[in-house]
């Protein structure tokens, strides 16, 4: 029989349903059209017509939010993966190559994770202006260095392992022993670095757009949101409320994955 | 240990120089030209050869990295193109302010941490520990800034207990000045706090089931002695290496944290930087932030070697 799912992979699940399922709706269906801005409603509190309230303009908070998680969730998942597909092919080329190659890549990835990811998006906002895709980019480097070392170590640890012994021995070639071997028993703690990095790319995205460097307007974007709520929060708390638990939510979400994944791994 | 020393050293300064480097290489294809930035619509062309010529821009790229790195080592990392100061000194100044603002963050986050994550790995079958572990996970879960906001809204715009932004220099006296680092300390240090408690009560939850424990418990030292001499102390050992994965989240934290806040510190300056094309103050900024991140680690893999007699001797 099955062993039932730890409880905080399936609360982490349940949350991040709930905000990709807000994303994947606001594709067909949104309560308003969120830049729609309606004067005579600025800031208004939840009501019927507006379950969220009102931002500072008179546009729809449920709808600014929901458009925003599209964004939260693709530019977290295009940062993992490039993140993991780069680092997970530095890691093996180090890993396997050892000797000079492995020192030259690891010490190009320790220089690359000497910049703390804000101060990336920073230098990559200079060259390239601000925008969703320098933010990706800027983010999804800042993520090569944890894959590439975790990919690195694992098949460090595993080559020398019995498991890989044994299919040495039985003929198993290089590309086998990689893809049938090494790369699914590195596969548990990829990912729960993958849900690491996904939460840390929200809270950088939303950082990056509070300063203005991220998605630009009109475009709804959590951290821009907070930032136009900053100065009404005396007059309503709602346009800051709603994206801040709304970030916290996913976020949570998906720490509770992370640790749920990482919960069954080391029980096994 | 002294050979351990050395090889640590070198591959600092090895990657220290690559950093350096991979932020030359970056800043390099910075669209836009510092000599016209400088010299504002419309120079003329004589002027702007001048300009050009002052600053090293005639000269190939290669060349004008080993000159800055060359200048970098002796401090000098050249002069601002707003401000027309010395980059040291504006980041002399910027340093005034992040470094207090991390270092305290840095250390209220373990003041925190350590006695919390204690408490919950102890009780970690009790209220306790389910109350700590969801107040962490929660903690981890809201952004530095978002938190700061929320701060800010509270007790400096409605309580008026501290001030809501802006920074009075450290000369009119510590008082005020460390009043405007109160709120942004206590946002950046939050979010380290929860995820420093859930390492230590991870990693002490599986030191307090070893044999070494059981021993100690078994020949009656007092529970407390056996907590902190045999189990905190070997379970700290790991949180070591993770604490330099922390640091580089603080700092990045702190660049958005000091824009909320309205602090001038080493990220509000990077952010006029970018704005204005300062290339030689943004290159500093980089390179002083790098440089801190690897010196940080540098330390923290000695103190691990002290602490942990294997690392020295593989």
């Amino acid at each position: 029989m099955r062993r039932r799912p730890p409880w905080n992979l399936v609360a982490g699940g349940l949350l991040l349903a709930l905000v990709a399922g807000a994303a994947l709706l606001s594709l067909v269906w949104v309560p308003h059209d969120p830049n729609q801005m309606a004067v005579t409603e600025r800031l208004a509190p939840p009501s019927r017509a507006h379950p969220l309230g009102t931002d500072p303009f008179g546009r729809d908070l449920l709808s600014r939010v929901m458009v925003g998680a599209r964004t939260t969730l693709g530019v977290g998942l295009a940062v993992v993966l490039i993140g993991a597909g780069a680092g997970v092919a530095l890691g093996t080329l180090a890993g396997l190559g050892r000797g000079w190659t492995d020192e030259v890549l690891m010490r190009l990835i320790d220089a690359l994770a000497a910049f703390p990811s804000v101060l990336l998006a920073l230098m990559l906002v200079a060259v390239m202006g601000p925008g969703a895709v320098s933010t990706t980019l800027a983010l999804g480097l800042a993520a090569v260095p944890a894959f590439a070392r975790l990919t690195r170590s694992g098949l460090l640890s595993l080559r020398e392992s019995p498991l890989v012994e044994a299919a040495r021995a039985v003929g198993a070639g290089p590309g086998r022993l990689f893809r049938h071997h090494l790369l699914p028993n590195l596969e548990p703690l990829l990912l729960v670095e993958a849900s690491l990095t996904f939460a840390r790319a929200v809270v950088a995205e939303a950082g990056l757009s509070y300063l203005g460097l991220g998605i630009q307007p009109p475009w709804p974007s959590w951290g821009r949101m907070l930032r136009e709520a900053q100065s009404f929060i005396a007059l309503s708390p709602y346009p800051a409320l709603a994206p801040g638990l709304a970030m916290v939510l996913t976020v949570l979400g998906l720490h509770l994955v992370g640790d749920g994944l990482r919960d069954r791994w080391t029980r096994r | 240990m002294h050979g351990y020393l050395l090889r640590r050293s070198l591959t600092f300064l090895i990657t220290l120089g690559l950093a350096a480097a991979l932020s030359y290489l970056v800043l390099l294809v910075l669209p836009g030209d510092p000599a016209q930035v400088m010299l504002g619509l419309d120079p003329s062309p004589e002027a702007l050869a001048a300009w050009r010529r002052q600053l090293g821009l005639d000269r190939p790229p290669l060349s004008r990295f080993a000159a800055w790195l060359a200048r970098a080592v002796q401090g000098d990392l050249g002069t601002s193109l707003i401000y027309r100061v010395p980059v040291r000194e504006l980041i002399g100044a910027g340093l005034a302010v992040t470094l207090p603002l991390v270092a305290g963050s840095m250390l209220l986050a373990c003041l925190i941490a350590v006695p919390l994550g204690t408490w919950a790995a102890v009780r970690r079958d009790g209220l306790a520990g389910w109350v700590v572990s969801g107040a962490t996970a929660l903690g981890q879960a809201i952004p530095s800034f978002a938190l700061g906001l929320l701060l800010m809204s509270g007790f400096a715009v409605r309580l008026g207990w501290f001030p809501a932004g802006g920074f009075p220099p450290w000369s009119q006296g510590l008082l005020p000045a460390g009043r405007a680092l109160i709120l942004p300390m206590v946002a950046l240090a939050a979010g380290r706090a929860a995820s420093l408690a859930r390492m230590i009560r991870a990693g002490l939850v599986e030191v307090l089931r070893a044999e070494y424990v059981r021993t100690a418990r078994g020949k009656g030292l007092p529970a407390l002695r056996v907590l902190t001499r045999h189990a905190l102390r070997n379970s700290l050992i790991p949180v070591l290496t993770l604490a330099g994965t922390e640091f580089t989240q603080l700092l990045a934290g702190s660049v958005v944290v000091e824009n909320l806040f309205a602090l001038p510190g080493l990220g509000s300056l990077a952010f006029q930087a970018i704005g204005a094309r300062d290339l030689p103050l943004l290159q500093g900024i980089v390179l002083v932030m790098a440089a801190a991140v690897l010196l940080t680690s540098l330390l923290l893999d000695i103190l691990y070697a002290v602490v942990d007699p294997r690392v020295r001797y593989p």
